[in-house]
């Protein structure tokens, strides 16, 4: 797949136990992105934070640690991004999502195993 | 070293089992980034995703996990990130590598609480 030069990254903030039909949210997005055939997607798994619910989750307590946020991270064409936004809606009932553009300098896969 | 007002961020999305020469590749990248004089360079561990090969990698209780994916992240001026990408040409890096703009509001260093001989 190509990408390369201007391209729009894709942030999604949501709780790591927030779930769709009862599967992991962030896991739906990532499967959702596949098959929308978006280049790629990462989650990174954020040790403390807060969004519209105020609560602080934080990892240095252990009451505190349920619920840490993730961020899923998709980059692609602004199109195929913009394409994918109706999906979310759906998704995504807390949380936020945001868009930056972003120049990809090299996009490569490498030859299946 | 003064970093203010807008920079370039360069995000390089690679496997944490990518090597180049018996190393992690991703040890490699910061060291090189380290060499060239670049402000910082942060690595986070992501728990899932894909990439050009399209197979999902995730966290699973009952596999051991080296693939997952890994974020580096580099903040520097326009001119010192620009100049350091062709030396991450002979690395390979199968992954996504890119660029934007982001706007520094600090960049400090603690100051040394105990001096280095020599």
């Amino acid at each position: 797949m190509e990408l390369a030069g201007h391209a729009c990254r894709l942030s999604v903030f949501v709780g790591e136990d927030d779930v769709w039909h009862h599967r992991p949210l962030h896991h739906e997005i990532v499967r959702r992105a596949r098959d929308a055939d978006l280049a790629g997607a990462t989650v990174l798994r954020g040790c403390e934070g807060y969004g519209a619910g105020s609560i602080i989750h934080t990892s240095r307590l252990l009451d505190m640690s349920e619920d840490l946020p993730v961020v899923v991270i998709i980059v692609d064409a602004a199109e195929k991004i913009r394409a994918f936004l109706p999906e979310l809606d759906e998704l995504v009932g807390e949380g936020m999502v945001t868009i930056e553009d972003v120049e990809v300098v090299r996009y490569a896969g490498r030859a299946r195993r | 070293m003064e970093l203010a007002g807008r920079e370039l961020r360069l995000s390089i999305f690679v496997d944490e089992s990518d090597h180049w020469h018996h190393k992690p590749l991703y040890v490699e990248i910061v060291h090189r980034a380290h060499k060239a004089g670049l402000a910082g360079a942060t690595v986070i561990r992501g728990i899932e995703g894909y990439g050009a090969t399209s197979r999902i990698h995730t966290t699973h209780p009952l596999r051991l996990n080296d693939d997952l994916p890994l974020l580096i992240v580099v903040v520097d001026t326009e001119e010192r990130i620009r100049s350091f990408l062709p030396r991450l040409d002979d690395l390979g890096i199968e992954g996504l590598v890119a660029l934007d703009e982001v706007e520094v509001v600090r960049y400090t260093a603690a100051t040394r609480r105990h001096r280095r001989r020599g």
